[in-house]
């Protein structure tokens, strides 16, 4: 069912390959949100960024750093984007993606880290904080719909998410310090 | 140039509404301002989009679950299919209903008296049973032909005296320690579990040395109670036991004979040695061979490729040698080949459409009791379940083609189609889309362990021989945890299948012991049977009193196993059931005969839906209410076997020459798996006596009539249709 796409190239990429290219996932994601900040718009970058990639496959040259080349294509692909849709969306300046973009690719060194601190802080959130989050992240959700289910004015659940996001950074802090001193 | 405190918590404030996506243009603007004045503040702002797209990647609600279909009847009246089956029997069925009016008013006045019981102390496997056995509804089920119920109901429920143990009278609340059972009688030595080694038994007393694991069942389980403060309900006494045990170990209530030979046995150890006796008998092969037919493929053929009476030749052959467990799992996970030669392949042929989804999650949810059906489209948090993992679980399944050939049939010379499981080499990952259609790569793992993904690897070889692995293998636990399930109506999780990190255990320790026995024992199906029948809480009555009125899982507690929870039979077994008390599973011979099997489905077929989901789920809309069972005890089987024609049970009792009070404890073993009490017993020959005196006629065609009436009532009593 899936051979069709198996081989998008005429040679299919190496096992290695598509080992770096699922590994990095996560981290692309990231690097991208960071310069467009909304998650949807981010994976739809990252979905154009990820057919190129793939496309590009033989280019890439085993033993240099992936993620530096793909982010390079991910790079070029925000900038499409936005200039796709610059008319009816607010996006941050050039000057800001220049000067934030690279230092976002170096932080997402310590995803992985970060992540498990978050999987642990979040195991430490009273029941309720932990299901308005988990509501307010579902697929297609947002504060305003969360409301909306709940019967909750909309600028208090805004602010309970704002307590709950800086109670798991600060957690995450901890963690990522008690980690760092052991 | 640097962020002061009040700077700091602006920023916070932006970073906030950024996360909400209510961040106005000139908020943006001082956003912008603020990240990029300090290095501070950038790190704060990568820290902030790092939490928030991490949240985004790895969170789903879990929603899966409540957009499950739950297996809930549909409502009889709505069910088409079922409608025939009255009119057919309009003539005959109108006046049985008439006549057996009293019967069944008097079946709910004394007989049912153990059901009005269970209705308030005991709980039920579903709401529909509960439903069932409460004493308002008894009466409404029946009450198109109840007339006096108001008679009924104003009698005190009987306290069930059973004459063979009348020294033990069994009163509630319990206060005590049930007795200790037969099964702990010396016979029983401590021991670690033996496995019959290649294939030969060894004597009955070195199998049963099987204490250890018995003895930590009891341990665990009772001291759950105690933490509760719970104490356990009686010992069940023996025609409760002996009908229990037969449903669950061989599908079907036990015949009068095999009841009344219990019931006279006296030896201590009578009940492991019926165990024994069931794990031998060819009801045991068939009765799970249904069982996980079922699980595997269910009720319903969905899909010509599947091949049902190969698989049930394949588990009647597993089940009747006693196969290890892991190497049935590794058989139907890995199977290759025609799907008549190879009985094993209809598992999967069964589920490979819709790009093996379904093949992965029912895979996941009956070898590994994990359910990741809602994570192909979405994360779970808090489950280790990952979107990822659910596609890395299916790419083992993508090198599997479905083939179809038309072969010479060497019997018949006729060409026929052939249904052929094929592996094709595959290399490298799986692709699939997430909810935002962003294309993601998955390669072959599973529990965390990766497999090879070059072409020459076999994945699903792969995956077989790793779910099995270990001393604590993920296949024996979810085995473990549905076996458990089977036998006391609740797993240790809810529910049965979904073993996952967020799902709590209610008997941990016992869990893993069991497991880790289950492994040691060469993942032996009837050893862990054992273990389960000769365990104290299998012993146990499922009546409760105040002490344990606690221990009701049906209202959401974590079960204590300090009483049988009352299971309402599948509709197998009410089929099953149903032959055996009319006896006409002998005049139909052999039960893997084609027309008998062919029958069975047919009957089977009209209650099963399916649907045409992910997971090929199916439901049946047999619920186990009494006005259900009442439409279809008006079917052609129940005709069959009420007719005092041809050998049927009922002929046989009606032209004995046994006394009158005998016929009537004949039936009551035949239907209910006891003798009548007394006060019954009292009752109904008053009925016989008043239904033969009011014919005028023929006194014995009178007699035989109300017998038959009295029969018919007992196969439609809730009694009849629980497992207690």
């Amino acid at each position: 069912m899936s051979k069709e796409e198996t081989t998008p190239t005429s040679q299919p990429p190496s096992a290695e390959f598509v080992q770096l290219f699922t590994r990095h996932q996560r981290r692309l994601y990231i690097y991208i949100l960071a310069q467009v900040p909304s998650p949807v718009d981010a994976e739809e970058i990252l979905q154009e960024t990820n057919i190129i990639i793939w496309r590009k496959c033989e280019q890439f040259e085993m033993g240099t750093n992936f993620l530096a080349w793909a982010s390079r294509i991910a790079k070029f692909e925000v900038l499409k984007f936005r200039d796709r849709n610059r008319r009816d969306r607010l996006y941050f300046s050039d000057t800001f993606i220049e000067q934030v973009a690279d230092e976002a690719l170096v932080a997402s060194d310590q995803l992985e880290l970060r992540r498990s601190a978050l999987i642990h802080c979040l195991g430490k959130l009273r029941e309720k904080d932990r299901e308005l989050i988990q509501q307010r992240y579902a697929p297609g959700e947002n504060g305003k719909s969360v409301a909306d289910v709940l019967g909750r004015p909309v600028n208090s659940v805004y602010q309970s998410l704002g307590r709950i996001r800086r109670t798991l950074m600060e957690c995450i802090h901890r963690r990522l310090a008690v980690e760092a001193g052991q | 140039m640097s962020l002061g405190n009040g700077q700091y918590s602006e920023l916070t404030e932006l970073l906030e509404a950024l996360c909400d996506d209510r961040l106005s243009p000139a908020e943006t603007v001082r956003l912008e301002q603020l990240v990029l004045a300090d290095n501070g503040a950038r790190r704060l702002y990568l820290e902030y989009i790092d939490l928030h797209g991490t949240l985004h990647w790895d969170t789903a609600q879990d929603s899966g679950r409540a957009a499950m279909p739950a297996a809930v009847g549909i409502p009889v009246a709505t069910n088409p299919s079922l409608a025939p089956a009255e009119t057919n029997t309009a003539p005959s069925g109108r006046n049985r209903w008439y006549a057996a009016s009293a019967a069944v008013a008097m079946l709910i006045l004394v007989g049912l008296g153990i059901a009005i019981q269970q209705g308030v102390f005991s709980e039920h496997n579903g709401d529909h049973v509960a439903r069932n056995t409460e004493p308002s509804d008894g009466n409404n089920a029946t009450n198109t032909s109840t007339t006096n119920k108001g008679n009924g109901t104003s009698e005190e429920p009987l306290v069930i005296d059973i004459p063979n143990d009348a020294d033990k009278p069994r009163h509630l609340p319990v206060v005590s320690r049930p007795d200790k059972t037969p099964t702990e009688s010396p016979v029983i030595a401590p021991g670690p579990p033996q496995v019959a080694a290649n294939g030969t038994s060894p004597p009955i007393d070195a199998r049963m040395q099987v204490a250890s694991p018995v003895e930590f069942i009891d341990e665990q389980i009772s001291a759950s109670w105690t933490v509760a403060g719970v104490d356990s309900s009686p010992t069940a006494d023996d025609s409760e036991w002996v009908r229990r045990v037969y449903l669950d170990v061989t599908g079907r209530i036990p015949s009068a004979d095999a009841v009344d030979r219990f019931l006279k046995d006296r030896r201590p150890n009578k009940r492991a040695l019926l165990v024994e006796e069931l794990l031998d008998d060819s009801a045991y092969v068939a009765n799970w061979t249904t069982i996980w037919t079922n699980l595997l493929i269910g009720r319903a053929d969905v899909s010509e490729n599947v091949n049902r009476p190969a698989l049930q030749r394949f588990l009647r052959r597993s089940f009747a040698r006693n196969r290890p467990w892991s190497e049935v799992v590794y058989d139907l996970v890995s199977a290759e080949g025609d799907n008549e030669e190879n009985g094993a392949t209809n598992f999967l042929l069964a589920h490979l459409n819709n790009e093996a989804v379904p093949a992965t999650a029912v895979t996941a949810r009956l070898f590994l009791g994990m359910q990741v059906q809602c994570t192909q489209c979405h994360r779970h948090p808090f489950n280790d379940w990952k979107q990822s993992q659910f596609w890395e679980l299916n790419s083992c399944f993508q090198q599997t083609e479905v083939v179809h050939q038309r072969v010479v049939d060497p019997k018949t010379g006729r060409a026929k189609r052939a249904t052929q499981l094929v592996s094709k080499p595959l290399a490298g990952p799986i692709f699939y889309e997430n909810r935002q259609q962003v294309m993601r790569t998955a390669m072959p793992k599973v529990l965390g362990v990766s497999i090879d993904p070059g072409a020459e690897t076999n994945r699903r070889e792969e995956l077989a021989r790793l779910v099995v692995e270990g001393s604590q293998s993920q296949v024996a636990r979810a085995m473990v945890n549905r076996m458990w399930q089977h036998f006391f109506g609740h797993a240790f999780t809810r529910p049965v299948d979904d073993m996952g990190p967020h799902s709590p255990v209610t008997h941990p320790a016992l869990l893993d012991r069991l497991t880790g026995d289950f492994v040691a024992s060469g993942y032996d199906v009837k050893q862990l049977i054992r273990w389960i029948c000769n365990s104290q809480p299998y012993q146990l009555s499922s009546r409760y009193g105040e002490t344990n009125i606690a221990d009701d899982p049906a209202a959401g507690a974590a079960p204590l196993f300090s009483r049988m929870y009352v299971k309402s039979m599948t509709v197998e077994q009410l089929y099953d059931s149903m032959l055996a008390a009319t006896r006409l599973d002998e005049s139909r011979g052999n039960r893997w005969d084609e027309t008998e099997q062919q029958r069975r489905q047919e009957w089977l077929l009209q209650f099963v839906v399916t649907y045409d989901t992910e997971e090929n789920n199916e439901t049946t809309t047999f619920d186990g209410t009494l006005p259900q069972a009442l439409m279809m005890m008006n079917g052609q089987l129940v005709q069959q076997a009420l007719s005092a024609e041809g050998d049927t049970y009922l002929k046989r009792v009606v032209t004995s020459r046994d006394s009158e009070t005998e016929k009537i404890r004949k039936l009551f073993l035949a239907a209910l798996s006891r003798y009548p009490t007394p006060k019954e017993l009292g009752a109904f020959r008053k009925l016989l006596r008043e239904q033969t005196a009011a014919s005028g006629g023929n006194r014995q065609q009178a007699q035989a009539e109300a017998l038959q009436d009295l029969f018919w009532a007992f196969l439609n009593s809730s009694e009849f249709i629980l497992v207690h």
